[in-house]
């Protein structure tokens, strides 16, 4: 009943949207603070529940991997939900972070006294496309392979690194993994290294989707994988074409979250995205939806969106994830030369290159207020993104201040590169010189984490499947190593502070209720972002065109993407 | 005849050996650590070197090196120790991206590329032959300038901003005709050749334009250079008619330099217009080749770049031999 | 790859280069079309030279961002310029781009000097490479030709644009780090290098075939006979000999390599922002659709392209008129 109060307050903010966009000349048409929230999640032609038809989903690209052993992406992950299920799901709901649901499970998970042993059961019914049933064995299968990463080089390692016994090595070289027990077809347990308080939704991650051990292709596995959701592949040419049909040994009576309207999915591989974007705008089929980030939407596309019969095919919505700029704390040591830097920056200019407010509100923190246990944060950013100048050169006053600087972006963005042209611009206030430095799109986060940190560098934090926990954001972007004796791995900054990292690390494995380790964690972050070893820019609001025939379309928190779960066709 | 045939096989050979051993040594230089690249975001440099493994890539140069030829002699084995797979002969790898088998990528996105290339071919020459005749046979007067002046034009338009220029408004301002689909890769498909020729069209005009006004100079110049050759005169002077003295002794004699640029430029389209896929988001060997060379993806650039040089080398040889067939006057020893 | 040549003419040997060029500047002279390309040529080259004296008389600058919503709609096609600024003004004479708001004609200039920098010094190395290469194929004979032709025939048979696109890169990266520095001139000297080593192929070919006609001429024999060195020969004979058909190719080859620069930057490895060059500006048209609601933008470096090209392309057909007395035109 909760659910279905906050679907109609979004539909009514998407009518106070949708007049706003069609009165008055040019400024008006654009979203503003003050005329309803600009930033609610849009829902297209929501309440549809005809079954039939077919979904074509145009992409510039083919998914990485259809293997849940192997996948480690919010595109596979979405797809995913159609063709496996896993103990728990991640389920949308528009402008959200997901909720987590039982999926094979019948419930979220008993956790045991001490906080270290996990059990779920499996529910009755449950059926492989070829109609054999799904055991307990299975899914402990399923995740033992995720544990071959020498086979399965983008194996999604979050559940993996909160289990014991984590030095195993797979089933092909390892076998049984003593971590999980399967004491009967229907029970299976989890042993894990310390307490993990968000352990369900690390269990809706594809590591448990089931695999059968017999129809293990390895490396092949990813052209069919075993169906246990409601669609099976139906062909699958790489590069250019795969078509999903139905899996009628799936049954809609053990699977409540998934509605599985349309009776076959499409989805054509490689079509350009300024292509796909002129297809969906221009509504040349009908039923064309698209999985691409930011909907396949060029920046010139904005204006398109002001029109009245396509932005009533527009679904939107946040996503999870917020941009930020890194200052390297190692080659920047000064808390206040960053400062500096960071008041500094134009970030409406950067908002502009993003499409403008209308795809992505800029942001002073990176923790949102979807987080439980939030507590009060406090920036010294100006909250319009205006670069504060006076304040920025009298900090830097008698300093020491850096005469170049280099700003690293991932080549393959245009809009990261303007970013660096905006930097340049306003360090140039300074009198700091800023070189961009183009940086291999698929090196780039290695890159970050390796010798090649340049001074500043951009990057996109997305919460995943448990983007309400304020531990998932702060410890990854900020924390310390696993031994805390440094910075973390994806920690982009290199921040580490005897004090600070050392309170994080602690926090890791400190017990208490969600909201008291939420306002912990805001705590420390607050304490933290005091240093700027970061500048929050944008938090990304997702526009997607969908075509007229589509219906129920929503765009995920998490997935970033229209949810393939709901979306229906009209015949 | 066939002693020639055979010293030309061999000497394309080593030629595509030379060409597969540049391009795999150049590979070792690359920017994009192609094992950073598969395995994602979230890459520990322990499971960098897991990948590196997986990939082959941990091996010393040589031994990478022939590993890659023998998947050419016969089937080969890919993967992790312990989980490695039969490859099929014709084996050029797979994809480090995408795990794809390499030669079942080329097959397919060699459909696209021969649909671009077969249109565009057809059209220029049709349009370039045409004219030049035309030009040739209205020598000096207004046709000719026009047309002489028109090829100098063409010629000059770079493929990005014919392509731009197209779309912007056939497609974006017209709407006349559709943004180009992947679904349809030839005439014989579900769309029927109507389908396939709106699909590709503009792309064949923007090559067409850049490239009949090289073949509206080479027709000509051959055609003028020959009309006024001793043989013609000779036939003109028998009184024979002027169509037979244009297209059976001139044309005829004419063709020769005309067949040697197509050939030339059939070669070296079949290796992937690369500009004109990727302005035109024709996914075939050109567009693959750019994402691939881009992201690192050896295996991938390797098979294209071999591939495109396998096709000029192949038209040389075809123009070479069918010399003897269009001239009598040329031997081939 | 024997026999295959397919460009239409080759100049006759004749005595001497000055003469030669002389008479070929007499008939430039008396085509209409030659001095208007020549004067386009000349005027591009020099907008390059005073790009930033013309910049400064307008009073902008090629880096300058300027994303206000004074000049880029912040609000209904966030960065699309507004119309005072998308099209030419006082202010601005070409107005500005989409999303940066950065002043065109201060980036079309400085982007003259890039293309054209490029072009200019990739047809260099590609002349020197191709005339020593072909001369010494053509004049040596035996196995030097051999090696030479082979390497010829290997370099003709390469796809250039699928090698210079997994090789621009690797230079890029390879030089950023080097003490040749940062900023324009990596992406600007691997595009040199790049272009210029793999366009000699073909000049080397009809210098060599240009050689072997000349070596059968007596005036070598005759050379010959007094002793001269070969050195002192190919420089003193050989070369000069050759001068004509070199200037034409060279004159040809300059409008190929600007092309091929703006269909690399177009590709995204070569130059990139924020050096601009012509194929930056298109490159940046296509990203994000631009060209569709701002086709000004993508007409500014098509046109500068076009004119270029052109210029440089009928220049080289009169020089090959001018030269070849066989012309039919």
């Amino acid at each position: 009943m909760k659910m279905r109060a906050t679907k109609m307050l979004a539909a009514a903010a998407v009518v106070a949207f949708g007049l706003t966009a069609c009165g008055g000349g040019g400024a008006a048409k654009a979203p503003s603070a003050g005329q309803g929230d600009p930033y609610a999640p849009v829902i297209v032609e929501q309440g549809f529940s005809e079954k039939g038809g077919t979904v074509n989903v145009l992409m510039s690209s083919d998914f990485a991997t259809l293997d849940p052993g192997n996948s480690n992406y919010v595109q596979t992950a979405n797809v995913g939900q159609l063709y496996y299920r896993t103990l728990t799901m991640a389920k949308e709901t528009a402008g959200q972070p997901p909720e987590i649901v039982p999926d094979l499970a019948t419930d979220t998970g008993q956790v045991s006294e001490d906080g270290l042993t996990w059990t779920f059961t499996l529910k009755d019914g449950l059926k492989y496309e070829d109609g054999s049933p799904i055991t307990a064995q299975d899914v402990k299968y399923g995740v033992e392979r995720t544990y071959a990463r020498d086979v399965y080089t983008q194996a999604p390692q979050e559940l993996n690194s909160a289990l014991s016994h984590d030095d195993y090595k797979g089933p092909y070289k390892g076998g049984d993994f003593k971590a999980i027990e399967t004491p009967d077809e229907k029970t299976i347990i989890f042993h894990l290294k310390q307490p993990f308080a968000e352990f369900p939704a690390l269990v809706s991650r594809s590591n448990t989707a089931p695999v059968p051990e017999a129809k293990d292709t390895k490396q092949d596995y990813t052209n069919h994988p075993v169906s246990s959701g409601p669609y099976k592949i139906k062909s699958y040419d790489r590069g250019r074409e795969l078509v999903l049909e139905r899996n009628d040994q799936w049954d809609p009576a053990t699977d409540p979250n998934r509605p599985a309207l349309p009776d076959e999915f499409r989805f054509s591989l490689s079509t350009s995205q300024s292509t796909i974007s002129q297809k969906l705008i221009s509504d040349a089929d009908p039923n064309a939806i698209t999985l691409d980030s930011n909907g396949a939407l060029q920046a010139s596309d904005a204006a398109s969106l002001n029109d009245e019969k396509i932005s009533a095919r527009t679904a939107g919505g946040f996503l999870g994830c917020i941009d930020t700029l890194n200052l390297n704390t190692e080659t920047i040591s000064d808390p206040e030369i960053r400062k500096a830097i960071a008041l500094s920056i134009d970030r409406s200019a950067i908002q502009v290159q993003y499409g403008g407010a209308r795809f992505g509100q800029l942001v002073n923190s990176q923790l949102t207020e979807k987080m439980v246990g939030l507590t009060e944060q406090v920036s010294d950013l100006d909250p319009t993104g205006k670069p504060k100048l006076d304040e920025a050169k009298a900090l830097l006053e008698g300093k020491d201040v850096p005469k170049e600087l280099v700003y690293g972006y991932a080549n393959s963005t245009e809009r990261y590169k303007n970013i660096g042209t905006v930097l340049q611009q306003n360090l140039k206030e300074l009198g700091i010189t800023l070189e961009l430095r183009p940086i291999p799109a698929a090196n780039y986060y290695t890159t970050l984490a390796g010798d090649g940190m340049p001074d500043i560098a951009r990057a996109g934090w997305c919460g995943g499947a448990d983007s309400s926990s304020a531990r998932m954001t702060v410890d990854p972007n900020l924390g310390p190593s696993l031994d805390g004796k440094t910075y973390g791995f994806s920690n982009i900054p290199r921040f580490y502070d005897e004090e600070l990292s050392k309170r994080m690390y602690e926090l890791r494995g400190a017990t208490g209720t969600a909201e008291e380790l939420g306002a912990q964690w805001s705590d420390v972050y607050n304490e933290v972002m005091a240093t700027y070893p970061l500048i929050p820019t944008i938090h990304s609001y997702t526009n997607s065109v969908v075509g007229s025939n589509i219906r129920n379309a929503q765009v995920g928190y998490f997935f970033g993407a229209i949810d393939l779960n709901t979306v229906g066709v009209e015949q | 005849m066939i002693g020639f045939l055979f010293r030309r096989l061999g000497a394309m050979l080593i030629l595509l050996l030379v060409v597969s051993f540049i391009t795999f040594t150049l590979f070792q230089f690359g920017p994009a650590d192609p094992a950073a690249a598969s395995c994602g975001q979230e890459c520990t440099p322990e499971r960098v070197e897991q990948a590196r493994i997986a990939l082959g890539l941990d091996k010393p140069f040589f031994v990478q090196y022939l590993a890659f030829l023998s998947g050419l002699v016969g089937p080969r084995m890919l993967g992790a120790p312990g989980a490695e797979q039969v490859c099929a002969w014709p084996c050029l790898g797979k994809s480090f991206q995408t795990n794809e088998n390499v030669t079942d990528m080329i097959a397919n996105a060699l459909p696209y590329t021969v649909s671009l290339t077969v249109g565009a071919v057809v059209l220029w020459t049709v349009v370039g032959v045409g004219m030049g005749l035309f030009a040739a046979l209205r020598k000096g007067k207004l046709a000719d300038r026009l047309i002489v002046g028109a090829a100098s034009f063409g010629v000059s338009l770079p493929i990005p901003v014919t392509g731009l220029v197209l779309l912007l408004v056939f497609v974006g301002t017209l709407g006349w005709l559709p943004f180009t689909t992947n679904a349809i890769r030839s005439p014989f498909g579900e769309a029927g050749f109507f389908g396939w020729t709106t699909n590709y069209l503009l792309a064949w005009i923007a090559l067409a334009v850049l490239f009949s006004a090289q073949y509206v100079r080479i027709t000509r110049n051959n055609m003028i250079e020959t009309f006024s050759e001793d043989f013609m005169r000779t036939a003109r002077a028998k009184g024979l008619s002027r169509g037979t003295i244009v297209f059976k002794h001139g044309v005829r004699a004419g063709i020769t330099p005309i067949v040697t640029m197509l050939g030339l430029d059939l070669g070296a389209m079949l290796g992937g217009a690369v500009l004109t896929e990727q302005i035109f988001s024709v996914p075939g060997l050109g567009f693959t080749a750019v994402r691939a060379a881009t992201s690192g993806d050896l295996p991938v650039t390797m098979a294209i770049t071999m591939l495109a040089a396998f096709f000029i080398i192949l038209f040389n040889v075809i123009v070479d031999v069918s010399y003897a067939f269009i001239d009598p006057r040329v031997r081939v020893n | 790859m024997t026999a295959t040549a397919s460009t239409p003419t080759t100049a006759k040997p004749v005595a001497t280069g000055r003469s030669l060029l002389a008479t070929a500047w007499m008939r430039i002279r008396r085509s209409r079309i030659a001095m208007a390309s020549l004067a386009v040529v000349v005027g591009m080259v020099l907008f390059a030279i005073l790009a930033p004296v013309l910049v400064a008389i307008e009073g902008q600058d090629p880096n300058t961002t300027n994303t206000t919503p004074e000049v880029l709609d912040n609000f209904y096609t966030p960065g699309l310029p507004l119309p005072q600024y998308m099209y030419p003004s006082a202010e601005h004479w070409l107005g500005v781009e989409p999303g940066l708001g950065r002043d065109l004609f201060a980036r079309l200039a400085y982007g003259a000097r890039v293309s054209l920098v490029i072009a200019l010094l990739a047809t260099l190395v590609s002349v020197v490479l191709g005339t020593i290469l072909g001369a010494a194929a053509g004049y040596f004979g035996g196995k030097v030709d051999m090696v030479i032709s082979r390497i010829m025939d290997l370099f003709l048979a390469f796809p250039h644009l699928l090698l210079v696109l997994s090789i621009a890169p690797i230079l890029q990266s390879r030089l950023a780090g080097t003490a040749l520095g940062s900023g324009s001139f990596v992406p600007i000297a691997s595009l040199v290098i790049v272009l210029g080593f793999f366009g000699w192929a073909y000049l080397a070919r009809v210098v060599r075939g240009q050689v072997l006609t000349i070596r059968q001429q007596e005036f070598i024999d005759a050379a010959q006979s007094y002793g001269t060195s070969h050195r002192s020969m190919i420089f003193k004979q050989v070369i000069p000999n050759v001068t004509g058909v070199v200037l034409v190719y060279a004159t040809m080859m300059i409008p190929t390599n600007i092309t091929a620069e703006a269909a690399l930057s177009f590709l995204g490895v070569g130059v990139k922002d924020p050096t601009p060059s012509w194929g930056q500006m298109l490159n940046a048209a296509q990203a994000g659709n631009w060209y569709l609601s701002d086709p000004w933008f993508l007409a500014v470096p098509s046109i500068a392209l076009i004119i270029t090209v052109l210029a440089f392309n009928l220049l080289g057909d009169a020089l090959r008129d001018a030269l070849d007395p066989k012309s039919s035109r």
